[in-house]
């Protein structure tokens, strides 16, 4: 197999041990896996398990004890992806305690450097994990060789948040350079501005990409959703806003507790999060497309126009689209910001802990993040608890998958595991969404 | 005091030869690949740029698209005893994906070699060196086996850098 094999010393003395087992407690770089369990008699739809085996974490457990200010960068590790998510949420509820606000130019620098993680994370999973689907293609490599323009673009239009993180946070994952109150360092004028050229040629890709896509053959599906998100009063919200949902919920952040619970689930080590009366909402994408339409950047509204979404979207299949009219806001939101930008005098206002409970909650790329933390005089945590939008979500996939399914009983099963594979990658679950996670059990009686 | 760097990466100049060190420091032997980077820094090298990459794929592509000479080390876990080191000329010869623990949301490094070629973004000369790891579960000792591996993968890349003149 044109392998060259070398080894050393070490190597020849753990060879004479055969018998010895090795065992993997934990792979590295695994970021979750799935599975779905579906059970089918005579044709109707009898169960819908979406197993989620990764095993837990116990990050809130982790925090108790810990000092106020380690929360960000504890909580960042919890994803790879959407680190900037975990730190702004854990950072506003610590300052809310601590009576800090931050504003003025070190929010428009968390606000920039949560665009760098919306254009990552959503250019990431358009075009590498969810465009494939489109074509019958098991992965982005069969993708590349019918369509190379289209992924190298996306590769470009995807460094070009990579480059905002890696400036303001000082690395493209688990960046290190945020802290409560602001940042360790901000940049300067001149160095925000070098990013200025990437960030236009990426918003005309996207732009020009969503028409590509826009030509996808989309299945028909909808369900009676209810669309969750962060809505602010005066900017499509990423980094705060009141919960608002398509049926009625408005309520602050600190409410949050009041609306949703999570619960165990026996098939899934990760909790299921749902409205108290039971019912499932709607993360991400969609919901703040169809919530907060109104306050997207002209550019972005045109290019939903454009493919006839100007009217809200509710095909989860479409959200790829919605995802790239999100991509554009954020090139023109991060354009704003550095054209607008002067350094700030200190890059962190101090934050003096203080007891007290206080409540975060930002748009992570997959939906409303949510934190709750108490502290006590000393700074010290002593409860903590995070929501991540998947935990949210997971019931409702279940929900679409079941719909789904039954609408479609008589597929055979290799297409029935495509079709819900699918419709999972819609929602671009932060528990194991590379291409071929999904191991599909199909019972049918 | 964290210490960040705030120059974005000047990819008009690359260098002669890049040498991408991918793991990660808190999984114990997966981070071989990092040791072998920080063990040739320290030298000092002219012509040589040291990356370190916690595996994102695309991030692989994007640094070595316009690149002369590429090196590539990382932990590898094939079943073969921890410490064996395997050497790929990674443009002839295909990587088995199975070596690689794959990440759920970024591309691994095989198939992002595949989808580069594709893409005709490959650097002239693609070398690969995958030391076989024991432990990737939480830590940061290494073990011994795996970082006398490291060790001695660093001093054949720097032997054969010598060779070539650097």
């Amino acid at each position: 197999m044109g392998l060259m094999l070398t080894r050393n010393l070490s190597a020849k003395k753990a060879n004479t041990m055969k018998n010895k087992t090795i065992k993997i407690d934990l792979l590295a770089r695994v970021e979750g896996e799935g599975g779905l369990d579906l059970k089918i008699s005579n044709g109707i739809v009898k169960d819908v398990k979406l197993r989620i085996y990764e095993p837990p974490r116990f990050f809130e457990a982790l925090l108790r004890g810990r000092d106020y200010r380690e929360a960000p960068d504890i909580t960042s590790r919890i994803c790879g992806i959407c680190p900037i998510a975990y730190q702004l949420g854990a950072s506003h509820a610590m300052e809310e305690i601590c009576g800090v606000k931050v504003e003025g130019q070190l929010r428009a620098l968390r606000r920039l450097i949560y665009t760098g993680e919306w254009i990552e994370s959503h250019v990431l999973h358009a075009f590498m994990l969810n465009a494939p689907d489109f074509f019958g293609a098991g992965s982005v490599i069969q993708l590349a060789q019918v369509h190379p323009e289209v992924v190298k673009n996306a590769l470009r239009m995807k460094k070009a948040g990579n480059d905002i993180m890696v400036l303001l946070g000082g690395r493209e994952i688990h960046p290190v350079n945020l802290r409560l109150g602001g940042f360790y360092k901000v940049p300067t004028k001149h160095e925000l501005r070098k990013l200025l050229e990437e960030i236009k040629w990426s918003r005309q890709a996207a732009v020009d990409s969503i028409k590509f896509i826009a030509g996808f053959d989309f299945p028909e599906f909808s369900q009676d959703y209810e669309y969750l998100a962060l809505s602010h009063p005066d900017e499509y919200a990423i980094l705060d806003g009141r919960l608002v949902s398509s049926k009625g919920i408005n309520a602050a952040i600190s409410e949050y507790d009041n609306y949703l619970k999570e619960e165990q689930a026996p098939h899934s080590t990760a909790l299921h999060s749902h409205l108290k009366d039971g019912s499932t909402v709607l993360l991400g994408p969609l919901s703040r497309f169809n919530l907060n339409y109104d306050r997207l950047s002209p550019l972005a509204k045109e290019a939903a126009r454009g493919i006839g979404l100007e009217g809200g979207c509710n095909n989860p299949f479409k959200t790829i689209l919605v995802r790239m009219i999100e991509v554009i806001y954020a090139y023109d939101e991060a354009e704003r910001i550095i054209e607008a930008y002067e350094m700030p005098e200190s890059p962190a206002v101090e934050v003096i802990p203080r007891a007290g409970t206080g409540y975060g909650a930002t748009e992570a790329p997959r939906g409303i993040c949510y934190h709750r933390y108490t502290i006590d005089d000393n700074g010290i945590i002593t409860d903590a608890k995070i929501v991540a939008p998947t935990s949210v979500n997971q019931a409702r996939i279940e929900k679409d998958i079941w719909a789904l399914v039954q609408a479609n009983v008589s597929l055979a099963d290799d297409n029935m595991k495509f079709l819900c594979e699918r419709a999972i990658r819609n929602y671009d679950p932060c528990i194991s969404c590379s291409t071929h996670f999904l191991n599909l059990k199909i019972e049918r009686d | 005091m964290t210490k960040v760097k705030f120059d974005l990466e000047d990819n008009t100049s690359q260098p002669e030869v890049l040498l991408i060190c991918i793991g990660n420091d808190y999984r114990q032997d997966d981070s071989a690949g990092l040791v072998v980077g920080r063990h040739l820094r320290i030298r000092g090298l002219k012509g040589i740029k040291v990356l370190e990459n916690s595996g994102d794929g695309m991030a692989l592509m994007d640094a070595w698209k316009n690149c002369d000479t590429v090196i590539l080390v990382d932990a590898v876990q094939s079943g073969w005893p921890a410490g064996t080191i395997f050497y790929f000329d990674a443009l002839k010869h295909t990587l088995p994906e199975d070596m690689f623990p794959v990440s759920s949301h970024n591309i691994g490094i095989p198939q992002c070699i595949t989808l580069s070629r594709n893409l005709g973004l490959l650097p002239k000369k693609l070398i690969f060196y995958g030391i076989e790891g024991r432990n990737f579960a939480e830590g940061q000792t290494l073990s011994r086996a795996t970082h006398d591996a490291a060790n001695e993968v660093a001093e054949k890349i720097a032997e054969e850098l010598r060779w070539r003149g650097f």
